[in-house]
């Protein structure tokens, strides 16, 4: 008679031939996936060094001459470029709202002749209102105090509005850009797009102290990075360690499918396990 | 052997096929004309002048044929009685179930929630992928073969049966039912959005009419029609998914042959920033705005766990580990192997998914990469992330045909895995807990009728929790893997292979993984209404929503191991169906 023990069955302890067979070929799939899959990811993190950016390098040069208002020209212009280097990437609103006036009240100051400051309020003050206009428009729908059309129909003319004002202080800011852009910045042309859409009207008419610690911490966020070698190497184009895990992991887990089934198939016919 | 009844049952059902096969025909001849007919008014009315805001007419026409293409094949190919119902008559090939298990897959977290994911939150998305995928090895090698070999019909039914327990099945049931909603919400967010983009509706009433017609199209058909379908969807999404993906390679002059290997080059380019625009015939490339084609160096872009996406390497990890694990957890997974005819079938039919899968993973960074570079300019203004890949191919200037093509496959994507999970909740409502516990003499017609109106009370409740838009498509789904990596997973696990896991220990670690799921939830719920409970930093870390199995999992499967060394030991006519049948000492 069969005793309760007779059946006792576990992976890792296998009762004939055919289950070490099965438990090795099971085992050693998933020892290959668990290392490929985590240690790679655990490669990069002991790898990994906090490496900055250029323009945080360059900001820290001149953000103390800046704060002392001791900079020169060339120094102001650097401490521009490096916060439009971060406003060029995707940053949350408050971090936003915190460069913009930051860049607004540098660039005001770059261009120094009072003439040029008075055409720069001048455009900038009917765009900062349509923007002002956008917002309330935005809180009301969010609010669900007007109708979705409404709110659709009136942020389409807004939208338009405000691009024809940003257009027209582009054209502005690329008269003076020789006095706010050095020309040998590689990346002049991008920084000179993105100006008209950073400048605020209210960091001039409503003045507030630059938050010295708070613009360090937003660039020390936004330009600092987890490199090492596996992340500059650049393999097919790709950065590597992109392409390892974006690309070569999903490779690897159909060829581990693959290897499996043929083997199992191959050790069932083995064993007359055919079903 | 043969007998005068199975030749004429045989020939029955070649009759059958071949008159399915021949309405098919019609059916595509049909659409194919009423399609080619309308062509020149799409082509008039397509014009996608804006990213949001105005009725798409191309788009909405592409979309409305095939989801009059998807209902008709259903009514053909409808469940007739239970079998077909759960498992679709266990008549489908390898690739046929591999083509299904993609599709079912290829959801619209997959198709729109991934390059989102990448988008916001650059490699850090990529746990996204890896985890999506690298969970069918596990599947493959610890559950396919052995659960087909188990030979029940749902994934409630296995756990009744091996853990010998009727509460233990209404419990996982219930569980599957739980999971079911829970990545329904994200599928209804995406097809609510790409019917608010065609329609230019409210959100709301998007994810109302377009729930109301997965819900039709599921109960037409059931799972043979939705067996079929899938194959079909397969093709649909994977063609509307990778030709914008040759045009935009193309047209950004990146090696369009291999998008998925020719946009390293543009991950490279996002990394170093794109000081002046590149040229093409003297002219300068621009996206759908006339933006520039340039952009700031965006390292956190690429860069692991970058400090500015304010995610870390630990939640890195454990997102990648939830996934994978839900994935060999999740019930309508489960639920593919029983339709195909051997345990080696169901085998090929993981590889053959897991192949059809990649296809479309490989190209969904690809979408992400040029979002980042075409929508930088801040002219194109906030973009909802989970519709990225749409408004990628329209910022890159793709033929609005084509766009609207690519919004119909989200849909389909969206449509496919509905369906499935559908079929799996309300295969779990009345074949698990109505026929096997409430009422076992219930005949298959009432078992159906229970099946279709489970179905309708599934679809209410995920309608109203897509409403809330909660949180991104591809979190909600992820939050599905990790209640199915605490829950069901460990008895899959456990109850395969070890004979020792016993009634006692399941139900102990199915506890511990719905108390850790409750814990989970409950702060997220709170967190969200601005609720601070006790510990909530420490739980928001790391026991949140999108990864909580990372901590959960090992602690169900621990309690389980413990509690069922401590009681008494598994029936021996449980030990002896587990060695003999399902792993055949």
């Amino acid at each position: 008679m069969d005793t309760n023990n007779d059946y006792n069955f576990s992976i890792f302890k296998p009762v004939n031939e055919y289950s070490r067979r099965n438990r090795n070929i099971i085992l050693s799939i998933i020892l290959i996936w668990a290392l490929c899959v985590f240690g790679f990811q655990f490669l990069l993190l002991i790898l990994e060094k906090p490496t900055p950016e250029k323009a945080l390098i360059v900001y820290e040069s001149v953000a103390d001459n800046v704060m002392k208002g001791e900079a020169t020209i060339d120094e102001k212009q650097a401490y521009a470029g490096s916060l439009l280097m971060v406003l060029g990437k995707t940053l949350k609103p408050d971090a936003r709202r915190l460069l913009d006036n930051t860049l607004t009240v540098t660039v005001y100051d770059l261009l120094a002749d009072s003439t040029e400051q008075a055409i720069l309020m001048e455009k900038l003050m009917p765009l900062s209102e349509k923007r002002a206009e956008l917002m309330g428009l935005k809180v009301a729908w969010d609010e669900r105090s007007i109708k979705y059309v409404e709110y659709k129909n009136g942020s389409l003319v807004l939208n338009d509005q405000i691009v024809l004002l940003k257009d027209d202080l582009g054209l502005y800011l690329n008269q003076v850009a020789y006095k706010l852009i050095p020309a040998e910045d590689k990346f002049r042309h991008v920084k000179l797009i993105w100006l008209p859409y950073e400048m605020r009207a209210e960091a001039i008419l409503n003045p507030q102290p630059v938050d010295r610690a708070q613009v360090d911490k937003v660039m020390t966020l936004y330009l600092t990075h987890n490199q090492s070698f596996l992340t500059d190497f650049r393999f097919l184009g790709f950065p590597f360690h992109y392409f390892y895990t974006a690309v070569f992991l999903l490779v690897l887990f159909v060829f581990l499918c693959v290897i499996y089934a043929y083997r199992i198939q191959h050790l069932h016919r083995k064993y007359g396990m055919e079903e | 052997m043969l007998t005068a009844s199975s030749i004429y049952t045989g020939n029955m059902e070649w009759k059958n096929n071949y008159k399915k096969l021949k309405e098919m025909k019609q059916l595509t001849i049909t659409l194919s004309m009423i399609f080619l007919l309308l062509l020149p008014s799409i082509a008039n009315a397509s014009g996608v002048t804006e990213l949001e805001g105005s009725f798409k007419m191309g788009p909405a026409i592409i979309l409305i044929t095939i989801l009059i293409l998807f209902i008709v094949v259903g009514i053909i190919f409808r469940a007739k009685d239970t079998t077909d119902f759960y498992a679709a008559g266990r008549r489908i090939s390898p690739i046929g179930a591999g083509m299904a298990i993609g599709s079912n897959w290829m959801s619209a977290a997959s198709f729109l929630g991934m390059a989102a994911l990448m988008y916001g939150s650059g490699y850090n998305g990529l746990a996204y992928v890896i985890g999506w995928t690298g969970g069918y090895v596990l599947l493959l090698v610890l559950m396919a073969g052995q659960i087909r070999r188990y030979g029940k019909y749902t994934a409630p039914d296995f756990i009744g049966d091996r853990f010998y327990s009727n509460g233990l099945r209404v419990f996982s049931a219930i569980v599957a039912i739980v999971i079911s909603i829970a990545y329904c919400v994200g599928q209804f967010g995406g097809i609510g959005l790409m019917f608010k983009w065609i329609l230019a509706i409210d959100y709301a009433w998007s994810v109302i009419i377009g729930g109301s017609v997965v819900l039709l199209y599921t109960l037409i058909s059931g799972m043979l029609g939705v067996t079929k379908n899938m194959q079909i969807q397969y093709v649909i999404i994977i063609i509307s998914f990778v030709i914008p993906l040759f045009i935009l390679t193309y047209k950004f002059d990146y090696f369009w042959l291999l998008p998925p290997m020719g946009y390293g080059t543009a991950v490279s380019d996002i990394v170093h920033g794109i000081p002046i625009p590149p040229m093409v015939d003297g002219v300068a490339l621009t996206n759908f705005f006339g933006n520039e084609f340039v952009m700031m160096p965006s390292p956190e872009y690429a860069m692991p766990w970058d400090p500015s996406t304010g995610k870390s390497f630990f939640q890195f990890i454990a997102i990648t580990f939830s996934l994978m694990i839900g994935t060999a957890g999740l019930p309508h997974v489960l639920q593919r192997f029983y339709v195909v005819p051997k345990a080696n079938d169901a085998r090929w039919s993981v590889v053959w998914g897991l192949f059809f899968i990649c296809i479309l993973y490989w190209g969904a960074p690809v979408y992400s990469a040029f979002g980042k570079i075409l929508s930088i300019n801040p002219e194109v203004g906030s973009l909802a992330k989970d519709a990225i890949v749409v408004y990628t191919a329209q910022l890159g200037g793709v033929n609005s045909l084509l766009v609207g093509f690519l919004a119909a496959g989200a849909v389909s994507a969206a449509f496919s895995t509905v369906s499935g999970l559908f079929v799996a909740g309300a295969s779990s409502f009345s074949h698990d807990i109505y026929y096997k516990v409430i009422n076992p003499n219930a005949k298959p017609k009432t078992q159906l009728l229970l099946a279709r109106l489970g179905t309708v009370l599934m679809a209410v409740i995920v309608t109203i929790l897509a409403i809330q838009q909660f949180a991104l498509i591809g979190e909600l789904v992820a939050a599905a893997f990790s209640i199915a990596a605490c829950t069901l997973f460990p008895l899959f696990l456990l109850g395969i292979w070890w004979s020792g896991a016993n009634r006692a220990g399941a139900i102990a670690g199915l506890t511990t993984g719905m108390l850790v799921t409750a814990m989970s939830i409950i702060y997220f719920v709170c967190g969200k209404n601005g609720i601070l409970l006790p510990g909530h930093e420490f739980i928001s870390y790391y026991f949140q929503l999108w990864y909580f199995a990372f901590i959960g999992t090992p602690l169900a499967i621990i309690v389980n191991i413990v509690v069922s060394k401590l009681t008494r030991p598994t029936p021996i006519e449980i030990k002896k169906f587990l060695a003999k049948e399902v792993h055949a000492h």
